[in-house]
């Protein structure tokens, strides 16, 4: 018996298997990761561990573990996606913690959260004077949504009444050097146009380019390979 | 269904599938060229019973090594790896019984990987 043999292709099955079971979970996992989310993902985690490496036992009760516990993550998504009050159950609720610049300190003890991490949070969210705040919000996945006072809001162009110019999503035309074909073609552009495009700024072909993006309204974002900087800012120690 | 939808729930089925047979692949490779554990177990057992320890050493030998080049690295993806090394363990030690006559522990190291071959795959 190969015992190094037979890791390899338990590791092969666990590392495909999870990849495929958590293309069926979805984005979910990733994007609003709950402290039962958090659990899951170590559990399933360490369940294909085990399926890879645990050689005292065979490779399908394993499986069947992992299996199981994604049906049961996919069972709670479809409940929570059809029953709202099943979904404030399982996931949890948003929680007030500053109500009209009030910090609410009985609520936070129930939730067992310290106003340090309040503290840091809200510095997360560039608020570093707790005055500042009308309104904050602790989320279902652990994250503080934060409402400032209207005079410590940043002025916007709106109220400056200042025309905008909207440009867009920018799209990838070239990536190190390779020119992305079905994104040209997306753009309503051609070969020829992009040359054309490259000449103005003085570049012969697009291998001479490392990345090309084109906003909506036409406007080029050009990075050349070679760089030309005089001197290159060290941010290491 | 366009081909490449078709393809993106196929391949991962087709993946799955593969891997549940790899995982339960031991019921295909257990008899290999219709030779059957169990019943030389047997021939064994009868053997040693009728005191032909050169016949049952003759037996023994050949399922030592049906098992161990063909059979355990067929089933290894499939099976516990302490069933084998037990069954391994029990050959060894009907060996040293036959070599000592011993008959009564022979027939129980018999029965040893009669049961260890039955919770191959459970």
């Amino acid at each position: 018996m190969n015992e190094a043999c037979v890791v390899a292709v338990r590791g092969v099955i666990s590392f495909f298997t999870l990849l495929i079971f958590a293309r069926i979970l979805g984005k979910q996992q990733i994007s609003q990761l709950t402290f039962f989310d958090y659990i899951l993902g170590i559990t399933i985690g360490s369940t294909a561990s085990s399926l890879t490496t645990d050689l005292t036992s065979r490779a399908w009760p394993h499986w069947v573990g992992l299996l199981t516990w994604t049906a049961a993550v996919l069972l709670l998504q479809v409940i929570t996606i059809k029953w709202r009050k099943a979904s404030k159950f399982i996931d949890g609720e948003p929680t007030i913690v500053i109500q009209e610049g009030k910090i609410m300190e009985e609520t936070m003890k129930k939730m067992q959260y310290r106003m340090d991490d309040l503290y840091e949070q809200l510095r997360q969210k560039e608020v570093f004077d707790v005055m500042e705040v009308k309104l904050a919000i602790l989320e279902k996945d652990g994250q503080v949504s934060v409402l400032k006072k209207p005079e410590f809001c940043q002025v916007t162009i709106q109220d400056l009444n200042l025309p905008t110019r909207d440009k867009g999503m920018a799209t990838e035309l070239i990536y190190s050097g390779i020119v992305i074909e079905e994104n040209l073609k997306q753009m309503n552009h051609d070969r020829k146009w992009l040359c054309d495009e490259l000449k103005k700024h003085n570049i012969n072909a697009p291998s001479e380019v490392f990345f090309l993006t084109v906003n909506s309204d036409g406007t080029l974002y050009i990075d050349k390979y070679a760089d030309h900087l005089q001197s290159a800012i060290r941010i290491d120690d | 269904m366009d081909m490449k939808k078709l393809l993106k729930v196929a391949v991962p089925v087709a993946v799955i599938g593969f891997f549940i047979l790899i995982m339960n692949s031991d019921f295909l490779f257990r008899e290999p060229d219709g030779y059957h554990v169990p019943s030389q177990i047997e021939n064994i057992t009868e053997s040693i019973l009728r005191s032909d320890w050169s016949t049952a050493d003759t037996q023994l030998n050949e399922m030592d090594t049906v098992l161990k080049e063909t059979i355990f690295p067929l089933i290894q993806f499939s099976v516990e790896k302490d069933e084998m090394i037990q069954i391994d363990l029990s050959i060894a030690r009907i060996r040293g019984c036959i070599q000592t006559r011993n008959r009564d522990l022979a027939v129980v190291y018999l029965q040893d990987i009669k049961s260890h071959w039955n919770n191959l795959n459970k």
